[in-house]
């Protein structure tokens, strides 16, 4: 019993910062059909950042949050246009290199400004320490970190079904043409879409800092994850990536807990397994090839 | 043409630098594993970031037949070669299958599943502490492998000499036009009648022996294979050689690949990171400027009329 | 025609001699090649070397038996896993530069690598810190300046027995060194009377140590023995450790994860984390105040002797008394090493022998993380003195 537990706290708290991360290129792909395999790098910047506030700034963890979220965001819409926004279209081959050249460029700037090492990270106090939940402790950090991305990923999901913005989005997912031929301005769409999803990810590398932690080559280390969930979830599916998130994370928890010599390996057969099986991903995706 | 200009300066640097012939060696072993990128995606169009894993099982092949007693080169390199294409045939009808991010993600997933099995089975590969001392008959019972790196260079430069032609020859046949017309426009290809999917699967093939080929050449001049040879970084190394260098056309590689260990090994005299800034750039620059790399540039400045990218 | 003054001639004669003799003194130098991780993730390792070796010549000058030292530095990119880089350098520093002697080469496969060089160079390399036992068993010109790994593992479970621990677990990370101290441990421990109730490979890409915790609360030893990569990995561990209580219920030793450098990189959960190594920044004997003292001149007062300050350190030494012994002589690398077998000195980390099997006779230091002084440091509890190394190579 208490290994369910401790398999099903663990792997959705995990579950959940992937999902933060991985929602923006979940969306980027399903909308600008790009594979940006730099999308760490947003998260990656955003955890620095937010640590850095607090560390050396001495801001509260919720404004340096917020700050760094919003500093994400405007340099995801900057990239978008100058360098992105070059890539619609473009041959895959064109995009992966690209965008591992960005990756490549983050890395160097990461470890130039803040050193080699892995960021040392001090929680506040209100974060720190665990709670007895009655059956087992679990600590407090990570259940606000769940009660977080639980929040936006609403948020998230009643602007993605509900609103008109959300809307034109879908419609602009499902054919880009009709979409653009009914007067839904594409364009500023996508920049908003990748802002948005540059700061999400910001989002989730800041407060996911404790449970990934920020090195500078986070982008590389966790894209290989990310996109796991990215192809697992099916291009501009967004309801599907809550779900796949908090199954990678439960599978790669449980994985590493039970045959921790193989942890590592289940993810990857599943993965390949599922992308022969059901390439449009684990939910028919509603994209238009 | 220009081309045998490459081949003269490589055969010069023998002579001009007899004192850095390993890294020399390193460069062409390279050149040839970004060769084989060139063969599966500037041909064929196949966006695969496994080729990793047809150089390492190449390296450790090579290596396992060393230490076996088989301590011939030439053979052993050859047979390592074939593993790999062995192993190519048996994955590529399921992998092929797919395009786009799913091939990309499934090519990755082998790569990281093969590193980590080499990982484990640490009596087969040595694991982290790699294969050393490996065994080898003087070539051609005659060169014996110098400290200076000599033999290795020479023997490494006339291996991809022969596979350089023998690319050529295959690209330049009617299945090396199919493949790029599969690469254009699957879809059509089939249309008029062309079993695309074994085409691919031929082109991995050929991909793999080459890149075996230089997994077991990497192993013979260094006599030691470690993991690194499976790992993220090495098939990034690939992919990113080729593209500096400019894809298709089979000298992308040859190009890219002493640029990037160059730039790589004296930027690291300044500052240990500019290299990767040098190389995203560079990236960057490539990919906007047309996915001819250096070559496409060499070859805008000769041809001196502005090419459609 | 003029007589040319016999004085004269004679003064032309004498100055020539004099000038002869400098410049023979001034052509005899000797190369050593240094091979290190000066870039990358392991970059302090490099910094620990150079460290090491600039404090040495501080202290001792760049002459020794008639020669001139002179050093080389050469970048091993440890980072990208390509230990055939560090035996290309040791190729080149054989062939091109002509050093006499190498040093450094931090991780395994990288020294396994450069064995042939050495052996077909006949030049004496000594391993600063890595500590694979069968390493000495691949060339005859190899010596060990830092520990065996399997050494700690084994005082680690004799002490705990001392302690009265009875239930084992092996917690280390999965890779050659990781494995050795894994069957060190259990087989110390089972033979002096305890028994392990488990053990578990860490995969070395890990970065969420929860489920490991888990497994380990669960099995409910009273001793742990870790070795984990230092740096991210072992912070990460230890956090997680922290974080399902454990770090108060069982003794966990260790060997190099929170090595003074690193404990920056921790918050208080470290503090009663134990480790069993070979040296001790906190030492208080002459040589390591004085090492202390020219470490904080030359770089600072954060500088402070790690295991790679002090493999390099007294690997100098031993290099030194090398040359020395080959005083007057062309260098010969096979008769440098003979020279140094049995050599007994008074280094910073307490007095150390060298083996005829080319490891180290020296102590190990139990140390326990306290909050001292407002920081945490590695203070020594305990100390197992002249420590002889296993046998022979595995």
């Amino acid at each position: 019993m208490s290994v369910v537990a401790f398999i099903l706290l663990y792997g959705v708290s995990y579950g959940l910062v992937l999902c933060l991360i991985s929602v923006g290129l979940v969306v980027t792909m399903g909308l600008m059909r790009v594979i940006n395999l730099a999308h760490g790098a947003f998260a990656a910047i955003g955890g620095y950042i937010a640590i850095g506030l607090m560390t050396h700034v001495g801001l509260p963890f919720a404004a340096a949050v917020v700050a760094a979220v919003a500093f994400v965001a405007v340099l995801s819409l900057a990239s978008e246009k100058v360098l992105f926004v070059h890539l619609y279209g473009a041959p895959e081959l064109d995009q992966v290199l690209m965008t591992i050249g960005v990756n490549f460029v983050v890395v160097a700037a990461l470890t130039l400004c803040f050193g080699p090492d892995v960021y040392p990270i001090r929680l506040p106090p209100w974060l720190s320490g665990s709670v007895d939940l009655g059956f087992r402790t679990f600590e407090v950090y990570r259940i606000v970190t769940m009660a977080v991305c639980l929040v936006v990923i609403g948020l998230l999901w009643v602007a993605f079904d509900r609103t008109n913005l959300g809307a034109r989005l879908r419609a602009a997912v499902d054919n880009r043409g009709m979409a653009q031929a009914t007067g839904i301005n594409v364009p500023r769409l996508f920049s908003l879409t990748f802002a948005t999803g540059g700061g999400l990810a910001a989002l989730g590398g800041a407060i996911g800092a404790p449970m990934l932690p920020l090195e500078p080559t986070y982008p590389f280390k966790y894209l290989v994850l990310v996109l796991v969930v990215v192809a697992l979830s099916g291009f501009g599916n967004v309801r599907a990536v809550v779900g796949v998130s908090i199954f990678v994370g439960i599978v790669d928890t449980a994985g590493r807990f039970f045959l921790p010599d193989l942890g590592a390996f289940i993810i990857y057969v599943l993965l390949i397994v599922l992308m022969i099986w059901r390439r449009q991903g684990l939910f028919a995706a509603r994209v238009a090839t | 043409m220009l081309e045998p200009v490459w081949w003269i300066l490589a055969v010069l640097v023998y002579f001009i630098f007899p004192k850095h012939l390993a890294i020399a060696s390193s460069i062409l072993i390279m050149a040839m594993f970004a060769m084989s990128f060139d063969v599966v995606l500037g041909f064929a169009g196949i966006l695969t970031l496994g080729n990793a894993v047809f150089f390492g099982v190449g390296a450790y092949a090579a290596a396992w037949i060393a230490i076996g007693g088989w301590h011939e080169a030439i053979t052993g390199a050859f047979a390592a070669g074939v593993g790999s294409a062995l192993l190519a045939g048996a994955l590529g009808p399921f992998v092929l299958r797919l395009t786009g991010l799913p091939l990309i993600m499934v090519t990755l997933g082998i790569g990281v599943i093969f590193y980590e099995a080499a990982n484990k089975t640490a009596w087969l590969t040595g694991g982290d502490d790699g294969l050393s001392n490996i065994p080898l008959a003087p070539l051609l019972g005659w060169f014996r492998w110098s400290l200076s790196g000599g033999t290795a260079y020479l023997y490494a430069l006339c291996w991809l000499g022969v596979l350089f032609l023998l690319s050529r020859r295959i690209m330049a046949s009617p299945f090396g036009v199919a493949l790029q017309g599969i690469r254009e426009n699957a879809d059509r290809m089939r249309l008029i009648g062309t079993p695309v999917l074994r085409y691919l699967v031929v082109s991995y093939v050929i991909s793999a022996f080459i890149a075996g080929a230089a997994g077991a050449l990497w192993t013979q001049t260094n006599a030691f294979v470690g993991l690194g040879v499976f790992s993220l970084d090495t098939a990034l190394d690939g992919l990113v050689m080729l593209a500096l260098g400019g894809i298709g056309g089979l000298y992308g590689g040859l190009i890219g690949a002493p640029v990037y260990m160059l730039v790589k090994h004296f930027s690291q005299e300044w500052n240990p990171y500019y290299w990767m800034f040098l190389i995203g750039g560079l990236l960057i620059v490539v990919v906007r400027v047309g996915r001819g790399g250096i070559m496409g540039i060499f070859r805008r400045l000769l041809s001196r009329r502005p090419v459609a990218s | 025609m003029k007589k040319i003054p016999g004085r004269f001639v004679a003064a032309m004669a004498l100055s020539v001699l004099a000038a002869s003799f400098q410049l023979a003194r001034a052509e005899e130098t000797v190369k050593i090649g240094i091979v290190g991780p000066f870039s990358g993730p392991f970059a302090t390792t490099g910094t620990g070397f150079r460290q090491g070796l600039e404090a040495y010549i501080a202290q001792h000058g760049t002459e020794i038996g008639g020669r001139k030292v002179q050093l080389i530095y050469r970048d091993s990119e440890t980072g990208s896993s390509d230990p055939s880089v560090a035996k290309r350098l040791a190729q080149e520093l054989v062939v091109s530069d002509n050093v006499a002697l190498l040093g450094g080469f931090m991780l395994t496969p990288e020294a396994a690598a450069a064995a042939p060089v050495a052996n077909e160079a006949k030049t004496p390399l000594l391993l600063f810190n890595a500590a694979t036992p069968a390493l000495l068993g691949m060339s005859p010109y190899y010596i060990r300046m830092g520990q065996n790994i399997a050494q700690p593992a084994e005082l680690g479970a004799t002490w705990a027995r001392q302690l009265g621990k009875s239930r084992g677990y092996t917690a280390t990370a999965d890779y050659a060194p990781g494995h050795i101290v894994e069957e060190a441990f259990a087989a110390k421990f089972t033979a002096e009377g305890g028994k392990m109730v488990g053990k578990d490979r860490i995969p070395l890409k890990t970065v969420d140590f929860a489920p490991f915790a888990e497994r380990i609360a669960n099995a409910n030893p009273d001793v742990l023995e870790v070795f984990i990569t230092p740096g991210a990995p072992a912070v990460g561990f230890i956090k997680a450790l922290a974080a399902r209580g454990l770090t108060k219920k069982i003794l966990i030793i260790g060997q190099g994860e929170a090595e003074d450098n690193d404990l920056h990189l921790y918050d208080d959960s470290v503090i009663g984390f134990h480790s069993i190594i070979y040296l001790s920044a906190a030492l208080d004997n002459p040589e390591n105040n004085a090492l202390k003292t020219v470490l904080h001149q030359k770089f600072g007062p954060g500088a402070s002797p790690s295991a790679f300050t002090i493999g390099a350190y007294d690997g100098l030494h031993i290099m030194y008394k090398m040359i020395e012994s080959q005083a007057g002589k062309p260098f010969d690398g096979a008769a440098a090493i003979k020279a140094v077998i049995g050599y007994s000195w008074k280094s910073p980390r307490g007095p150390v022998t060298i083996a005829p099997n080319r490891e180290l006779v020296q102590n190990f230091y139990v140390r326990e993380v306290e909050r001292k002084d407002g920081k945490l440091q590695n203070v020594v509890i305990k100390t197992f003195e002249q420590v002889q190394p296993p046998a022979s190579a595995k």
